[in-house]
Order: structure tokens, then sequence, then C-alpha cells
């Protein structure tokens, strides 16, 4: 026995369906409107059809909407709109508990034009709720833009990493030898830091770079980058600063460190830190030049008797 | 006396499948030439006096030798039959001198109906 | 299974089909825009996955270093990918020519996508229609913007280890606005491809 359709079925089926079905004509009237456009509308089938589809939803791109149709129906072509360039072309309600942060339902809409019985130019427009791609979508962008961060972090002080710091000193070096500007880098040596490690362990020494990153970070600007370059040695890019402005950043450093001791478990440990400094001048040939000159005036502070400032 | 009627396309199927397509009762005389340049060496020896002439073409395209054909004045009857079935690419060919447009895919009676219109060959 | 390529004839009655295709397009970009479309001859060539980066840089080389590129995946007889390149130095005046202004905020990104749609569409429905094979689309999807060739299309992982790639440019006359519409066909549809090709040429 050969199953067959009723003669509403198809009618039946277009209804029910879980996507939004609306035909329009090239004026924009509406000819159909399904269930799922009813429910989410809130427009009923009976109101609309035969109206002006812009009389009921004012808030719809009508000049966009208008060349759409048209377009479709000139070139006698498929169309299709994405929820990432055009998030949706019905304001409607998402259905979701958890929302992922967003306040409506994502749109994937197909455009297809076809002729009416009387021969009159028609084009259905399908709405698909893709509102669950989108917000996964949004939740593994979010995942790679953490995953990057992270990738550029310090894990134990939580400040830029050695790879990132020298990377955005590149891009820095490339700028001002280009456009000009100032630019200078700062290292940072601890003083006898080995003598806290091996005096009270290696938890002091961490407590100890935690305490002095967030010294450092309380007096940076907020276009300053604070690196851990290795061990107990720290870098500091300061974009748009001479070496006069650097040397008084520079003290108040050193200051910050050397006023208040750490504090672990009784006792408090006296830190303070060697600083080298130097500044962008023509004819450097490269950032690693720069690095260079910045380590050199930092060896002096030290051979100069450490808990000071040096300038290359 | 046949006529002397030039193909010009730069594809080789298109230039068969309007050989095939030439009404078996006209008596002409076929040279086939493959880019404009070609064309125009042909039509300057005189083996041109109706030309099917193809638009889109390498070396030298249908509208550039349209432009020839006037600028020298050589006297020839044009119907281009392109793929290019932009209306302002119709307008342009006509401006530039061309008898009629037959649009690509053609037929036969497509071919003829043309050739007819333009008072080139007719079948009666 | 290996497909053999197309042999000589075979091919020039695809580019043949292609060119048709390519009119279409041509013609619905112009009626779009309302502008004049210069053409260029199709390119056919038959390339290894491995190739196709580097065949499909020969054929842009030149035209621009920095590109925006939508793909478009389209099925049933006919199966494959489509993509538009555009040189980015054209792409801004493609809102200008559309005629939106900017109150409703017509995005780039959807515009290209919107151009690509009615090429793709109209080039290969042209195609399928010359070869009498259906086809379907999917929609297109932005692939990058403002990048070198390289990277827009790099690392892509297809199916396929040989594949048909068709190109054809389209330049808009008195504007600096020009694309190139690449295709890449499955080993399947060639079969498919073949025999509409031979009785396209049996209609003549």
């Amino acid at each position: 026995m050969t199953v067959r359709l009723g003669d509403n079925s198809l009618g039946y089926i277009i209804d029910r369906v879980d996507v939004g079905i609306l035909v329009v004509t090239e004026t924009l009237d509406v000819v159909l409107w399904n269930r799922f456009m009813e429910a989410n509308s809130k427009v009923l089938a009976t109101s609309i059809v035969g109206k002006n589809l812009l009389d009921y939803f004012p808030e719809l791109p009508g000049q966009w909407l208008d060349k759409k149709v048209r377009s479709v129906q000139l070139l006698n072509n498929f169309a299709f709109t994405s929820w990432q360039q055009r998030p949706y072309l019905f304001q409607f309600k998402h259905h979701r508990p958890i929302t992922g942060g967003v306040t409506h339902m994502y749109q994937n809409c197909t455009f297809i034009p076809f002729e009416g019985s009387g021969g009159e130019s028609l084009v259905c427009i399908t709405l698909f709720d893709v509102t669950d791609t989108a917000i996964s979508h949004r939740e593994v962008l979010q995942a790679h833009a953490d995953l990057e961060e992270l990738s550029h972090r310090d894990a134990l002080t939580g400040v830029y990493n050695r790879r990132f710091m020298e990377a955005e000193l590149h891009k820095e070096f490339k700028r001002v030898e280009r456009y000009g500007g100032k630019l200078s880098v700062l290292f940072l040596d601890l003083d006898f830091f080995k003598r806290v490690n091996d005096t009270y362990g290696h938890q002091a020494g961490d407590k100890v770079l935690i305490e002095v990153t967030q010294r450092i970070s309380d007096v940076v600007r907020a276009t300053d980058y604070v690196a851990r370059y290795g061990g107990e040695e720290f870098a500091i890019i300061l974009p748009e600063t001479d070496i006069a402005g650097a040397l008084i950043f520079a003290n108040r450093v050193r200051e910050v460190i050397e006023k208040t001791p750490v504090l672990y478990e009784e006792h408090a440990l006296s830190v303070t830190a060697s600083l080298g400094l130097s500044e962008y001048r023509e004819g450097i040939e490269s950032y690693d030049a720069l690095l260079d000159q910045s380590d050199k005036a930092l060896y002096m502070a030290k051979k100069q008797g450490r808990n000071r400032v040096a300038c290359y | 006396m046949s006529v002397p009627l030039l193909i010009v396309d730069d594809s080789g199927f298109s230039r068969k499948a309007m050989l095939k397509c030439i009404p078996e009762g006209w008596d002409v005389d076929i040279t086939q030439a493959a880019n404009g340049e070609e064309a125009l060496a042909a039509l300057r020896k005189g083996l041109g006096e109706v030309v099917l002439l193809d638009l889109t073409m390498p070396v030298l395209d249908g509208f550039s030798v349209l432009e020839s054909i006037r600028d020298e004045g050589i006297k020839t009857k044009v119907i281009v039959v392109s793929a290019d079935i932009q209306p302002k690419a119709k307008l342009r060919v006509v401006s530039l001198g061309a008898l009629a447009f037959l649009q690509k895919p053609f037929d036969k009676k497509s071919l003829a109906a043309i050739l007819a219109e333009c008072g080139v060959y007719s079948e009666d | 299974m290996k497909t053999e390529s197309l042999n000589e004839e075979e091919n020039e009655i695809l580019q043949e089909v292609i060119n048709i295709g390519m009119g279409q397009a041509g013609a619905s970009l112009a009626k779009l825009l309302d502008v004049f479309v210069n053409l260029s001859v199709p390119r056919v060539s038959w390339v290894n996955d491995d190739d196709f980066v580097v065949k499909v840089g020969e054929l842009v080389a030149g035209s621009d270093d920095s590109w925006a590129g939508v793909r478009q995946a389209f099925y049933n007889q006919l199966e494959g990918e489509a993509f538009v390149l555009y040189g980015t130095n054209g792409c801004g005046q493609l809102a200008d020519l559309m005629g939106y202004d900017n109150n409703e905020g017509m995005a780039q990104e959807e515009l290209l996508l919107d151009v690509t749609n009615i090429l793709i569409g109209a080039c290969l429905v042209g195609v399928a229609q010359q070869v009498d094979k259906e086809i379907d689309f999917a929609a297109p999807t932005l692939v990058g913007l403002d990048k070198p060739i390289d990277d827009l299309l790099y690392s892509r992982d297809r199916e396929w280890d040989q594949c048909l790639l068709i190109e054809v440019n389209f330049h808009l006359e008195a504007t600096n606005f020009a694309c190139h519409l690449v295709m890449l066909m499955s080993e399947g549809s060639i079969e498919q491809l073949r025999s509409g090709l031979l009785s396209f040429m049996e209609s003549y």
C-alpha cells in the first residue's frame, strides 16, 4: 500500500516546521506567515497576511530588505544572510534559560524567489534559529582569547613573559624607527635574591617576586609593559618616554621596592633592586641592541654597589 | 559566387559549433580566426564579407576588432556571437557598427533567423 | 579510483560552458550595480590539492597583494567549492556601487557575501543548465579580509586529491573593483560534468 499525503499535509508541514517561513510580494506585502513566525512575533497570520510587513515591524531594515527582495527577484537567484554579519532579521527573543550573554535569537535567513499562481513575483524568506551556534561560537572565541592571553603571561607573577615582551618591544621599535618618537627600556634585577631562596626557601622567593611585581605594576602607566624576563630579572618597556622620564620612573620603582620589607611568615625581608636604563636613539639597529644596552647599564648599577639606577 | 565568411572565436569548440550551424544552402568560403589579430589580418585580405565575431578573446577582443574595422573603414557585415549578455555589451557592439547580436548558446534556428534579419542569407 | 583528466575536446567544451556561465554572472552583476563588467577568458586547469594555493596565486598574481575571500559550497549533481577573491583596493567602492547609504550600516563583509552569492549563483547555475545537471548552494561564508592570498587559501583540508580548477575574473569598468571567481569540483562531479558536456556538444 502506498501512503499518500493528504491535501492539507504540505500546508500543515510548512506551518509546523521548526523554521520561520514567510512569503512576501515585491512591495513586502505578506502572503504567508507560518506558526514559527506567529509564536515568536506574537503577530497572527490572520492579521498580517495581506498587510505590509514594514507596517507591522517598523524596526526592520526597510531599505535593505527592499533591495534584497528586489535583487533576488531581478536576478532570480537565492540569497542568504548569516548571523555573523547580520545577527538577526526579526528581533525575536531566544528560548534559552542559559543565555551566554545573548539577548535575542540569532538567525540565518534564505531568500528564495518564485512565481505565484498569477505570475506574481514572490519571495519566500526562511529563518533558522542559530542561537546555539552563535553562543558556542562566542564561547570558542572567548576560550581562544583566554588561551592566547595566558600564553603571554608569566605563570607565577601574572605579568607578561619574555617572549611576549620581546614581540611587543619589536613592534614598538619598528614604530619609533618609522614614525619617530621616544622609547626606553628598563631592566631590573633583585639584589642578593639567591640569599632569600637559600635562607628562607623558594616559597619565600616566590612571595618576594609576587610582591615586587605588584609594587611595580602599581606605579607603571597603562601603556607600559612589565615582563618577567627570567629568574629575578624584570624588563619594563616605556613607550613615549625619554631617558630623563625613564630615570624618574626607575627611581620610583627602586624606592617602592626598598621602602617596605616583604613579609614572609614571621620574617620581614628587606629587598632592593638594581636597574639599568637605555633609550632609543637613531642608528640603533634592532630591539636586541636596545635590550643589550639596558643590560649593560644594569651590570654597571650592580658594579657600582647595587640598589641604584644606571643609564647606558 | 561564394561569400567570404570569417568565423572568429578563441574556442575551437565554439568555431566548430558555428560551422555546424551554418545553413546548408548558403554558399560560403570559410576562414577561421582564433583571436582579434588573426581576424583583422583576414579582414584586410578581404576574407570576411560576413563576420561571426566573439567578444571575449585573448590577444585582441571583439570590441577592439569592431573599433579597428570602423577606423580602417573595412567593408564588412559583423554579427557578434557572444556569451557576454549584458545589455550594455549589445548596445556597445551595435554602436560600434555590428549588425546584430546573437547570444550563446545558439542553435541552427537562431543563427538562421539572425542571418535573415541582417539580410545576409535567407533560406527562402 | 583516479578520475582521468578531461581530454582536449572536453576541455574546450567546458571552457565554452564556463564562458556562458561567466556571461550570465557578469550580466547579473551588471544588472545589480548598473555598471559595465569587463569579462576575461576563463581559465581551466587540473590541479593536485597541493598545487591549489600556488596555482591560484599564479592566476591572480599582480592584480593586488591583499585580498578578501568568500567561499561558497555547492552540491547535488555538481559539487565543489567556489571562492571569490576581491582585491582590497577595489573593495571600498562596493558600497557606493550598491547604492547603500550608511544609515542601515550595510557592513563591508555582508556586501562581499552578497556579491559572491550573486556571482557564484549565476555562473554555476549557468554552467549547470548547459550541462543539464542539478545544483544547489550553501550560504556563503567569509574566509578572511585583507590578507595575502596564501593566508586566505592555506591550510584548508580538502577531500579531493585532484580537482578541476576554474578561474574567471570580473572587472568593473571605470573602477578599481575587480574580483576572481575560482572554483574546485570534486572528482565525482567531473564524471557528471563529462557526461553533461558530451550531450551539450551533441545539442549543436
